[in-house]
């Protein structure tokens, strides 16, 4: 959640130890999983609810950046879990299954609602293409007040997530679930509608148009005979007759050729099709492979079969119908554009592979051009950038909703500040246990016959207990509720009556506080009305008095923050002392200190600059 | 003295991110937030009862939503902690109490203004009744060379406290004065014989007054349950702990002054010590010996710790009510468990409200003057045991070798003496529940080892004050194999 601030229509100007500069006030400095997420959710904060049991506020928390939380939680390429700093010590935090925990509870507490009090705006903005980054768009401009409509070429929503992901990592009922949670704010949906000219609607009375329409259009091989021979067929037709219920069953050799996401779906559906042998061919090795790890993995358990190094440079074919495949071995050259290697065929090495089917999943590209659109078409998802993620596509669906509403109400633009620098916290001197990573229960491969789900969800207390590995990496706990109720948040404006002490903590300006030994005033001023006010700001942290602490021990066993540390003072004399950078003022050390050597420091130099 | 500005009023801790339930302003209580419920300690609490309000309540978040995690916890525990000790104060312990509040609605928080604690301050010390006459000093600096807290290197030398006292500079820093333990081994050795100890607490009385705060260890709960007693008229019900086979008695000529054991008995029962057991040991001991002590439900703090933190005015009020109540309990004698009582009763009262008119001695003193035969403990056979000779009960009043008779008379012991007893016995680092730092730390584990050296098997002691310090520098300091036994219990056959 983005933090509202009491701040005045031409914003703050803080002048901080002397140094004039524009500063964005934050709430947090953000953890690393939140950086991580291309959506911006802020994940630190929902494990940490989720630890506390706290699940209808984690779930607040999840879809004010994630509309789709039970998608995301099922088939989300989790950058996130990329970057948590627990990888240094044993395994990432399991954020992608804590989400789909999380919103799995969803679907028994209810859809989201609109708040009654959101303001009804007249615009009327005209999304195109119902994928995860129309829908992304049209939430979040409903949440604005804006009149939605949707139009959907299908004949259903979803986009790739229906025609894309199987069942088995995407039950079907989720995709409807969460689509209708978004509609339910009261979105209009058109289908079977295909919309070539975004300019149109504009002449139609909207105001905007956010065009997502996809990539739609399979890239071919490019070999002879590709289009007239019966058993060769592009992967997202294959998988749309699957899902369907054109295609019951498969027999036969099936090849797939590919290395993506598409290419390890269309092999596992192959294979629950009944197809005897499923081969994927790809041209690099599996370290290049742009498919998700764990997919891959799921596949090979699956019996999936890899011919690594391998491009296909002909179809055999006997009466109009496919034999088999014509191929040549690779190896590894110089990095290309993308910066994999690039094959290079070995001369003489053409071999012949046996097959009944070959699934082409080379990737896909836009039906149509995407350019030349008036200005007032903005244009998202794989369209904009290529084919990208599920969570890229809701991060181009905020960036799509974030410039619509700046262009219709004019609100200024808030440019992206630059991060406030995250305070280090490294793996090193934490003491940090390790913990292993919570498993969720997986349907036994001999099981996978159907469409059915192959992950379970994990159960309350599995979810609890893997949400606190979570390290809090940043410099609060993030667990929000603050931004939720606390109206600290506009002490910054109340510094304006400097005629007493205001003891304060400032989310995000730790960094500013802190020598490496001493916690440290930093003069604050900025003008309002003309006039500048400000005064001296002060940390509210603990600080240790060397001559009273005994070294007890007993405030590292309270302190959640691990903001104690024991330390040889003067004479070798072992002392406590406080982390300024992670103490987060709570105090608890205080009261179960039993020297009093401990004290929240509390002394505030009053305003010098009146 | 009651304090008539908070009579009636109703204090309410409230963390500052969850509201008061039903909460509309009401008259008569004061709202203070703060930033983490964990912050109020029992200490806190009982002050607030001491200073006249009528309760006091915490409101934090529920239960596992504490964004410091513990903070809730450790509310509950403190809250507990308090009703336990007014349990045996006599209050009503629903006076304290922690309710969740509303998390979802903040109190609007006031700004956090607090006063700023007096750590380093300095302040002038009245030339009357402090001359060069009280302060005899021939600068020799025997005293810091003997001083334990000087010997730990933190800067505190007693010379230096009297030098700038004498050199007419006139101030004197508040740090040096509360380093000091109180221990007068320095007096030990001073050519003027004079004792330290006093002067300093003295001075403390005078910056006492100058509105100097020092540090309290354990969130001052100590001193608070004195002003409690010193000023509140609940009948206190500081005897439940009592065993009914304990022959006791309402009136009589000698009285057992049980001192604050019960309220330490909740406040420090996890070290591992047990003073309830001294206590009723002591008076089965006095049973045996044929005598059935008068214990006061009403007694109160004999104002030991007030003194030496130099509110005399509370602790004349201890002194008064105390000497009333025996007085009109026909009590003429009082025996003492804990030197500290006993030395502020022989020393302190009368300075305070003259002369008390009681005769006044340890339980050993006791047991040696009526000739205590130990009873034959066949399980303590040939031990070998080493004595701590208390600060209070030793150097400040000669009291050596009546615990040293009962020890020796016990069959099968032997006492072995630590490399400093007697005059030179070094403190069990007690302080006056002010200034336990490093110091202290580092002078107890030298205790322990001088004990473990000898190579006695336990260490007895005749003040809980020791029982309790010593157990909690032996629990941080696992090297140290030597336990720590009251010499009531020894010759109780508990040791």
């Amino acid at each position: 959640m983005d933090i509202v601030l009491n701040i005045p229509p031409e914003g703050i100007r803080l002048k901080i130890d002397g140094i004039e500069a524009d500063f964005q006030l934050k709430p947090v400095a953000d953890s690393p999983c939140r950086v991580g997420c291309p959506a911006g959710v802020n994940v630190k904060a929902y494990v940490g609810l989720i630890a506390r049991g706290n699940f209808d506020r984690a779930l607040a928390v999840v879809r004010e950046r994630n509309p789709l939380p039970g998608i995301c939680g099922r088939v989300c390429t989790h950058p996130c879990e990329a970057e948590c700093r627990r990888n240094e010590i044993d395994e990432p935090v399991a954020i992608r299954q804590l989400k789909r925990f999380i919103a799995d509870y969803a679907l028994s507490s209810g859809p989201a609602v609109l708040p009654a009090e959101t303001p009804q705006r007249r615009e009327r903005v005209a999304v195109v293409g119902a994928g995860p980054a129309g829908l992304t768009v049209a939430s979040d401009l409903r949440r604005l007040g804006y009149q939605v409509t949707i139009f959907e070429a299908q004949n259903r929503p979803g986009g790739m997530l229906v025609w894309g992901i199987p069942p088995f990592r995407l039950p079907r009922n989720v995709i409807e679930e969460e689509i209708n949670s978004i509609l339910n704010l009261g979105i209009e949906l058109v289908l079977n509608t295909r919309i070539d000219n975004p300019g149109q609607l504009l002449d139609e009375g909207f105001a905007a148009v956010f065009f997502a329409p996809g990539h739609q259009q399979s890239i071919r091989l490019g070999l002879p005979f590709e289009d007239e021979l019966e058993g060769i067929v592009d992967s997202l037709n294959f998988l749309k007759r699957a899902y369907e219920g054109e295609v019951r069953s498969l027999k036969g050799r099936v090849l797939v050729i590919g290395g993506g996401d598409s290419a390890i779906d269309s092999a596992r559906v192959a294979k629950r099709l009944g197809a005897d042998e499923v081969t994927i061919v790809y041209r690099r090795t599996r370290a290049e492979m742009p498919a998700a790890e764990e997919e891959i993995a799921e596949a090979e358990r699956e019996g999936v079969r890899f011919e690594f190094l391998v491009q296909p440079v002909g179809l055999i074919h006997r009466e109009r119908r496919l034999t088999g495949l014509r191929c040549v071995r690779c190896e590894l050259g110089e990095p290309d554009a993308s910066g994999r290697r690039r094959p290079v065929p070995v001369p003489g090495s053409e071999f012949i592979i046996d097959a009944d089917w070959v699934i082409t999943a080379l990737g896909q590209k836009p039906a149509q051009p995407v350019s030349g659109f008036p200005d007032r078409v903005f244009i998202g998802g794989d369209a904009a950038g290529g084919p990208a993620t599920v969570i890229n596509a809701i991060a181009s669906g905020h960036e799509g909703a974030r410039q619509i509403d700046a262009l219709l109400s004019g609100r200024k633009v808030a440019v992206t500040a630059s991060r406030v620098p995250e305070l280090e916290l490294a793996p090193a001197v934490l003491t940090a246990v390790r913990l292993s990573r919570s498993q969720a229960r997986i349907l036994p491969v001999h099981s996978r016959r159907g469409f059915e789900e192959i992950e379970a969800p994990f159960t309350p207390e599995q979810a609890m207990q893997e949400a606190s590995r979570c390290l809090r990496c940043g410099p609060c706990s993030e667990c929000v509720l603050c931004s939720y109720n606390c109206p600290k948040h506009q002490l910054l404006l109340q510094l304006e009556d400097m005629s007493k002490p205001v003891i304060m903590r400032v989310h995000g300006l730790e960094g500013m506080f802190f020598t490496d030994t001493e916690p440290r005033g930093i003069k604050v001023e900025f003008s309002r009305q003309g006039t500048v006010v400000g005064g001296l700001v002060q940390p509210l942290v603990a600080h240790t008095d060397p001559y009273l602490c005994r070294a007890c021990g007993r405030c590292l066993e309270v302190c959640p923050h691990q903001a104690l540390k024991t330390v040889k003072w003067q004479s070798g004399i072992e002392i406590t002392q406080v982390d300024y950078q992670r103490c987060r003022g709570c105090g608890t050390c205080v009261t179960v200190c039993p020297s009093g050597a401990l004290q929240l420091r509390t002394e505030i130099a009053p305003a010098d600059n009146g | 003295m009651a304090d008539l500005t908070n009579a009636g009023r109703k204090l309410i801790f409230v963390c500052s991110r969850v509201n008061i339930p039903g909460f509309g302003g009401q008259e008569r209580v004061t709202v203070r937030p703060v930033s983490c419920i964990g912050q109020v300690g029992a200490g806190a609490i009982l002050e607030a009862l001491a200073a006249g309000m009528e309760g006091v309540t915490l409101v934090g978040c529920p239960d596992g939503s504490c964004r410091h995690e513990k903070g809730t916890e450790i509310a509950h525990t403190q809250v507990k902690l308090a009703q336990e000790l007014l349990r045996y104060l006599g209050f009503k312990p629903e006076l304290v109490r922690f309710i969740s509040g509303d998390p979802d609605k903040a109190i609007e928080p006031a700004a956090e203004s607090r006063p700023v604690p007096a750590v380093t301050e300095e302040f002038s010390v009245p030339p009357a009744g402090f001359g060069p006459a009280d302060f005899v000093c021939l600068d020799c600096g025997r005293c810091a060379g003997v001083c334990p807290v000087a010997r730990t290197g933190i800067g505190f030398s007693p010379r230096r406290l009297i030098q700038q006292q004498l050199e007419g500079q006139g101030r004197i820093q508040t740090r040096a004065l509360y380093a000091c333990i109180g221990c007068d081994l320095c007096s030990t050795v001073c050519p003027s014989g004079k004792s330290f100890a006093r002067t300093v607490e003295r001075l403390r009385a005078v910056a006492y007054e100058h509105g100097s705060a020092p540090v309290l260890a354990h969130g001052g709960i100590v001193q608070a349950l004195g002003r409690i007693q010193a000023r509140s008229a609940v009948r206190q019900q500081r005897l439940l702990w009592l065993k009914p086979e304990l022959q006791v008695a309402d009136k009589g000529e000698t009285a057992l002054f049980t001192g604050c054991l019960p309220y330490f008995q909740v406040l420090f029962g996890d070290l591992g010590v047990n003073l309830l057991q001294t206590a009723s040991n002591a008076i089965a001991l006095l049973n045996q010996a044929g005598v059935v002590p008068v214990l006061l439900q009403d007694e109160v703090c004999c104002g030991h710790d007030l003194l030496w933190l130099g509110d005399r005015q509370n602790a004349l009020l201890l002194a008064r009510k105390n000497l009333d109540l025996l007085r009109s309990a026909g009590v003429r004698q009082v025996i003492f468990l804990c030197p500290e009582c006993l030395h502020t009763f022989r020393v302190e009262y009368p300075e305070l409200a003259g002369p008390t008119g009681l005769e006044l001695m340890h339980i050993a003193e006791f047991l040696v003057a009526t000739g205590f035969n130990p009873p034959d403990h066949r399980e303590s056979v040939s031990r070998t045991v080493t004595y701590q000779d208390p600060c209070r009960l030793g150097r400040q009043l000669g009291v050596y070798d009546a615990p040293r008779q009962l020890i020796t008379g016990i069959s099968g012991v032997k006492l072995v003496e630590m490399a400093h007893s007697r005059s030179q016995a070094l403190c069990c680092g007690g302080t006056q529940w002010l200034e336990c730092g490093a110091a202290v730390r580092l002078m107890q584990e030298r205790r322990l080892a001088e004990a473990q050296a000898t190579g006695a098997e336990l260490l007895v002691t005749a003040c809980p004050r020791c029982d309790i310090h010593l157990a909690c520098a032996r629990q941080r300091n696992s090297e140290s194999a030597i336990r720590t036994v009251n010499l009531i219990d020894l010759l109780a056959g508990n040791g």
